[in-house]
């Protein structure tokens, strides 16, 4: 942990509730990578990402005191961010668009085992993308941030033990992608 | 709730499972974050205040009259992208944003009346709703209403419809003109 991760999220919280313009940045530092990688696996467009990225921070900003610390920041954030996602593909009318992009073409000296392993990206992220919302969210908070059943609950407003039955039928889905 | 009544699944399965996942996260692109920061702390200074003075509104308004105060709501949000006079990026929801209060505004004059007389602003200051609104959150209702009401056209104040693509944009750009 560096010296400026010393700083609980809660400190930081706390100091932005008093107008603390750094300790805003500090929070956006500390968690947008994660927040875009969230939604990246959870079927955004590559275009939308840094506008979801941005309006997810701005909302939690806005409505700080709406965390109440019984979930971890970065599991609070990442709930903005689903709903802000969902919202966002509601507007394509259910379409969830995954586009082949630069990125998902070979680049190296092994271009066959490259396509092959941005081919099983895809499917990947595509079946994610259409995981039912609770089964995503639960398994990629499980998944990307190692929280236990009781956090991703609180984060997500239900049980640890409805949340434990979503990770399981995820993981059980997603399966088949592997396969 | 338990899970002992799911079929099991093995820990190879799970395993392969988690790590085509954790691939995928490792391929999201990075954000700028400094970036990313500089634009929300800009927003929270040019809109949130806007915002919060909606939000009031709407928290004072009687359930019936949602669909004005939300009207209302995405005007204010209109203005605030105006006042702020930011490059003309394209935040979440803007073009449903102008679309739905370029057609809301439509709440605010006589349907098939004359348009737009009475001027929108007027119509806006005799909605029963904002009676008692304290004055400071009432003017910049207004104000929204007015700034937005000189962007539509006056034929599209005479008949509530949605607009059309070409009409959002022409819109988008005269509000941010």
């Amino acid at each position: 942990m560096t010296d400026a991760e010393a700083v609980a999220d809660s400190e930081l919280a706390a100091a932005w509730r008093r107008g603390d313009e750094a300790a805003a940045t500090q929070l956006v530092r500390r968690h947008a990578e994660a927040l875009s990688r969230f939604l990246y696996a959870s079927g955004a467009d590559g275009s939308d990402l840094d506008d979801l990225v941005q309006e997810a921070f701005f909302r939690a900003f806005r409505r700080i005191d709406g965390w109440r610390g019984d979930a971890s920041f970065r599991s609070w954030l990442f709930t903005i961010a689903g709903n802000l996602l969902k919202d966002s593909l509601r507007r394509r009318k259910g379409k969830t668009l995954l586009p082949i992009e630069d990125r998902d073409f070979a680049t190296t000296d092994d271009p066959g085992g490259e396509v092959e392993a941005n081919e099983a990206e895809a499917r990947m992220r595509a079946a994610i993308a259409t995981l039912p919302r609770l089964q995503r969210e639960v398994f990629l908070l499980r998944v990307q941030e190692g929280g236990s059943y009781e956090e991703i609950a609180a984060a997500l407003g239900t049980t640890p033990g409805a949340a434990r039955v979503h990770y399981h039928h995820a993981v059980k889905r997603l399966k088949e992608s592997v396969a | 709730m338990s899970t002992d009544h799911l079929p099991p699944i093995s820990a190879e399965d799970e395993r392969a499972v988690l790590d085509a996942a954790r691939a995928v996260l490792a391929r999201a692109p990075r954000p700028d974050a400094d970036a990313v920061a500089g634009e929300v702390l800009a927003r929270l200074r040019e809109e949130a205040p806007v915002l919060d003075a909606a939000e009031r509104v709407l928290a004072a308004a009687p359930p019936a009259a949602e669909p004005a105060f939300t009207a209302l709501r995405v005007l204010a949000r209109v203005q605030a992208e105006r006042r702020a006079e930011r490059t003309r990026r394209l935040v979440i929801g803007w073009g449903s944003a102008a679309a739905l209060a370029a057609s809301l505004l439509l709440v605010l004059v006589p349907a098939g009346g004359p348009a737009p007389s009475p001027a929108p602003v007027v119509a806006a200051r005799a909605l029963p709703e904002l009676e008692g609104l304290p004055a400071a959150d009432l003017a910049l209702v207004l104000e929204a209403v007015d700034g937005l009401s000189a962007t539509v056209p006056e034929a599209e104040t005479r008949v509530p419809r949605e607009l059309d693509e070409r009409e959002i944009q022409q819109v988008l750009q005269q509000v941010g003109g």
